[in-house]
């Protein structure tokens, strides 16, 4: 590259524009000083290591570096957001099953204190690819994170995909030229997660699908995978003189610029090139290889390529040691490709490996029989140097240090501000059959299975607790309950692990308890289906906009904050995590941007799968209970939304007193005493009783005296605020239940019944009485029929 | 050589329920509709090779038929094509090409897949942008009609 050491901060900029490199000018005059001190100008190749090392993706400096933020005028200043939120509560709790968190590919935890298996548990974004090739991006997506549960530590077995997805609403209405209509990114999305996941032979089942205006042009994706392992392969460190080994697909022009989209903005010019399509046939031969080869210990280290390709993985990997390449040795698609290409290029499916030159024959052998390509490309030499050749021509020559540790770190503003509370609620009444009609069939409550149907999650026949159960199978779970024998080959080992999500829109109020209320719904959904939420262990993702907004970088700080807050107070650590920025479109002029969005996922042991239950109600005359208080607030309600109420209430968390409900209500669980457990969320209490009547049993319920006092009818029915829980209760066990619950907070509000109806009473009026055949018909065929 | 192949007459009813649901929101003159997969496939065949796999290999005899000489005949139907892009990875076509050759033919030198839309009611510019809106993601495919 002419002339780079000579050039002024505006050329700087004008390569960057032309390049793509997404840098900005402080980061592109240190890279300039750099060369300059060495001598030379950079190759291509070397300027675009540097961009893609130091893009947002990789290298996620704004939530690492030094923020300053203004929170409702308290000055609040950071050095690394990320280390003093997320890390440090993780730190602080130091839980001893945590094996492996914030630096490898995924966060491993221990199955239990007894057990020879680990489990490691990542979740992604792949937003800016779903937007403008949704298919492919989806199925890129989900190859992408099934690859880092491949390549963290030693490698570990996928067991259970999940999928949480973010929409525009589906109005079948045309939008601006140039953006896909939420319809055509909705389909696109769910055909990409369910071909990977399918042909790959691992169960879709755990997620949540979200629709908002503020999703039209920029959906989020998020793909996540479960992956479980010998506890004795949890480490992996790259030794002097290991070979350099890429297995799977060939190396083309796919995706160039990945890491570095996804560090902008999506306007209606974004590069095509950075789209890709995945193959999971080629990806379920690298899997093949790596379960074989790492049970046979060939290799000392693997990672995954990812955004940035060989130059990240490569990079990643020999950060230590240093390395020598040859790229010619790749394995292409395409002779045409130049060599910075080639080093920088996406191609999906691809895995890099340590391996000791003593066992490079054994891996040749295991990728023959596979059918899986594998080329060696060079050396872990020890020269704690990024050494890239393409046959003699040297093309990257670069210090591991710079590479790593240069990147200029400044300081950010945020301003936070929390909003004022109005409370407009409508006149009550005395009879909601129809609004709990509209909320049933509203796009964010009604049922997912024409989504979740298409997913095979009974593949590797691990799964218990299934998205839908009960004698009908149509009443959808909290979490997904995985027992792993068909890995672990022990039958009679009934141990597993219980996965959830939590998403909330209390974010467009508050963003700080926002954090709090989805990290109480992945728990609670954890507790709904037995889990031992001792050791629940949490991923966080966030999404926003351009955080060099200061008030986008404030929502986000305060989520942060609320994060820390909230996984001190449950006692669950954070694992491993992603941020995705720059979800924001620029059309004529006119920015659309997402409200700060956060998915928690949360994953616990369960002792006894066999213990695990489900939510639908299963014996006539049981007793119903109200586990937790009345969260009241319609603020960010499907309610609020659907009613046009004026209120932007949010409960006052509480976590303390949830979590000791919780720990009595998963003790009263492995004891026998609950049949059916439903955690209150979208739709509020009475959309809950409406869910857990779908199968053979219904509800009757009345609120009583003391909810009257507390709240109007319609905060009572759909609230949708932290620590409530339906359970029902077996009747002979009331007592034993009762004795188990002192101190933690309990009402009985009714029982279940053998009929047709639901009843809800408030304040000894009926403000419900609905027929379920006719709710679940609403439920069931409201999201088939959008589309 | 350009293969169609397509769901039988009598199993077709989900496919075009499907198709006009989509497709009506913006242009409710359609009257009809129906799809076919297109396999595009370049190599040294007999006749009769074609005819074999377009029947072994590409399609489901119990629910699917095939043209391999000539588009399908459906009268009064606006045709449309949807193709990848050149340069956009075919991941189907590379299994086809095994699958052909595993199946005992000659490896093809090339396949391209793609889908072809027959649309009744709507003409051929109306027809390629009802393709476009609602099916065809313009950065990988090209639509064209007939």
């Amino acid at each position: 590259m002419e002339n780079f050491i000579k050039a002024q901060d505006k050329d700087l900029i004008k390569l960057n524009e032309k390049f793509g490199w997404s840098l900005n000018l402080a980061e592109l005059t240190k890279a300039r000083d750099y060369f300059i001190k060495l001598g030379h100008n950079p190759t291509r190749a070397e300027m675009e290591t540097i961009a893609q090392t130091w893009s947002e993706h990789c290298k996620h400096k704004t939530f690492s570096g030094p923020v300053s933020l203004n929170y409702n005028g308290k000055k609040i200043k950071f050095s690394n957001l990320f280390k003093e939120t997320i890390v440090a509560a993780t730190k602080k709790l130091n839980k001893k099953w945590c094996l492996s968190v914030f630096k490898d590919n995924a966060g491993i935890i221990e199955l239990s204190p007894n057990s020879p298996w680990a489990l490691a548990f990542k979740a992604e974004t792949h937003n800016h690819p779903c937007a403008i090739a949704p298919y492919g991006g989806a199925e890129t997506g989900v190859g992408g994170v099934i690859r880092d549960i491949l390549g963290v530590g030693l490698g570990a077995k996928p067991v259970l995909n999940t999928d949480n997805f973010c929409f525009g609403p589906l109005r079948n209405k045309k939008i601006s030229s140039g953006f896909l209509t939420p319809e055509k990114i909705f389909e696109g999305v769910v055909e990409g997660v369910r071909d990977y996941g399918n042909r790959m032979g691992i169960p879709t089942a755990a997620g949540s699908i979200h629709f908002d205006e503020s999703y039209t042009f920029n959906p989020l994706v998020y793909v996540g995978c479960v992956g479980i392992m010998p506890k004795d392969k949890v480490f992996k460190k790259v030794k002097k003189g290991d070979i350099v080994v890429a297995i799977g697909g060939p190396t083309g022009r796919d995706g160039i610029h990945g890491a570095t989209f996804s560090s902008a903005d999506i306007d209606e010019n974004s590069a095509s090139s950075a789209v890709q399509i995945g193959h999971a046939v080629n990806e379920k031969k690298v899997l093949d290889v790596i379960m074989k080869a790492g049970s046979l210990g060939l290799y000392d280290a693997i990672t995954d390529c990812g955004a940035g390709g060989f130059s990240s993985a490569i990079g990643e990997l020999g950060e230590e040691t240093g390395v020598h390449v040859d790229i010619k040795k790749a394995i292409l698609k395409d002779n045409s490709i130049k060599p910075w290409e080639i080093w920088v290029s996406e191609s999906q499916e691809r895995m890099i490996m340590a391996v000791p030159p003593s066992k490079i024959g054994k891996l040749r052998e295991i990728c023959s029989i596979e059918e899986c390509p594998i080329c060696e490309l060079g050396v872990f030499d020890g020269s704690r140097k990024l050494k890239v050749f393409y046959g003699d021509e040297k093309i990257v020559d670069l210090d591991m240090s710079f590479l790593h540790g240069g990147l200029p770190k400044f300081e950010k503003k945020a301003v936070y501000k929390s909003q004022k509370v109005v409370n407009k609620l409508p006149t009550p009444k005395y009879d909601y059959n129809k609004e709990l009609e509209k909320i049933l069939s509203d796009i964010n409550v009604c049922s997912r299975e024409y989504v979740i149907r298409q997913y095979d999650h009974e593949v590797q026949g691990g799964i218990v607790v299934k998205p839908f159960n009960g004698v009908k199978k149509q009443t959808p779970s909290d979490a997904i309950v995985i027992w792993p024998y068909p890995i672990t080959g022990k039958k009679n080992n009934f141990e597993g692990f219980a996965v959830s999500h939590g998403f909330s829109f209390a974010g467009k109020i508050d963003t700080y308890k926002m954090a709090f209320y989805a990290i109480d719904e992945a728990i609670r959904s954890l507790v709904c289906v037995g889990a031992d939420i001792s050791r629940t262990a949490l991923l966080d993702n966030f999404c926003c906009a351009n955080p060099n907004d200061k008030y986008v970088l404030g929502a986000f700080a305060a989520a942060a904050i609320g994060c820390r807050d909230a996984a001190l107070l449950y006692e669950s650590p954070f694992i491993s995590g992603k941020d995705s920025f720059y979800n924001q479109s620029s059309i004529n002029g006119k920015e659309y941007r997402i409200d700060l969005s956060l998915l928690i996922s949360a994953i616990a042991p369960v002792k006894d799968i066999r213990k695990a239950i489900t939510c639908e109600f299963k014996r006539a005359c049981s007793p119903i209970y109200l586990v937790g208080e009345f969260a009241l607030g319609l603020g960010a309600s499907v309610y609020s939304r659907l009613f046009s109420c004026k209120s932007n209430k949010l409960a006052e968390p509480q976590p303390k007193k949830y979590i000791r409900n919780y720990k009595a209500l998963s003790k009263a669980i492995e004891k026998g005493y609950i049949l059916a457990a439903h955690d209150i969320s979208k739709g509020g209490l009475a959309t809950a009783l409406a869910k857990m009547s779908f199968d053979e049993f219904s509800c009757e319920v009345d609120m009583g005296g003391s909810a009257c006092e507390r709240g109007d009818i319609q905060e009572i029915l759909f609230s949708e605020g932290p620590g409530m829980i339906i359970v029902e209760v077996d009747a002979e066990k009331e007592k034993d239940f009762l004795k188990m619950m002192s101190g933690a907070d309990i009402a009985r509000i009714g029982k279940v019944v053998d009929e047709e109806v639901i009843r809800v009473k408030h304040c000894g009026k009926e403000v419900i009485n609905a027929d379920i055949e006719k709710l679940l018909g609403i439920w069931k065929n409201s999201l088939g029929e959008k589309i | 050589m350009k293969i169609e192949v397509f769901t039988k007459d009598k199993f077709a009813k989900n496919e075009e329920k499907k198709l006009i649901k989509k497709i009506s929101h913006f242009y409710p003159n359609l009257k009809s509709a129906r799809e076919s997969k297109l396999y595009i496939l370049e190599g040294h065949y007999r006749r009769e090779e074609i005819f074999q796999i377009s029947g072994d290999v590409l399609s489901d005899f119990i629910v699917e038929e095939f043209s391999a000489d000539s588009p399908r005949k459906l009268s009064g139907y606006t045709r449309v094509e949807m193709l990848f892009k050149e340069g956009v990875t075919d991941v189907l076509s590379q299994s086809v090409c095994q699958a052909i050759e595993l199946a005992g033919f000659p490896k093809p030198i090339s396949v391209k897949t793609g889908q072809a839309f027959y649309l009744a009611g709507l003409n051929a510019r109306d027809a390629c942008k009802a393709i476009k809106e609602c099916f065809a993601n313009e950065l990988i495919h090209l639509v064209k009609a007939d």
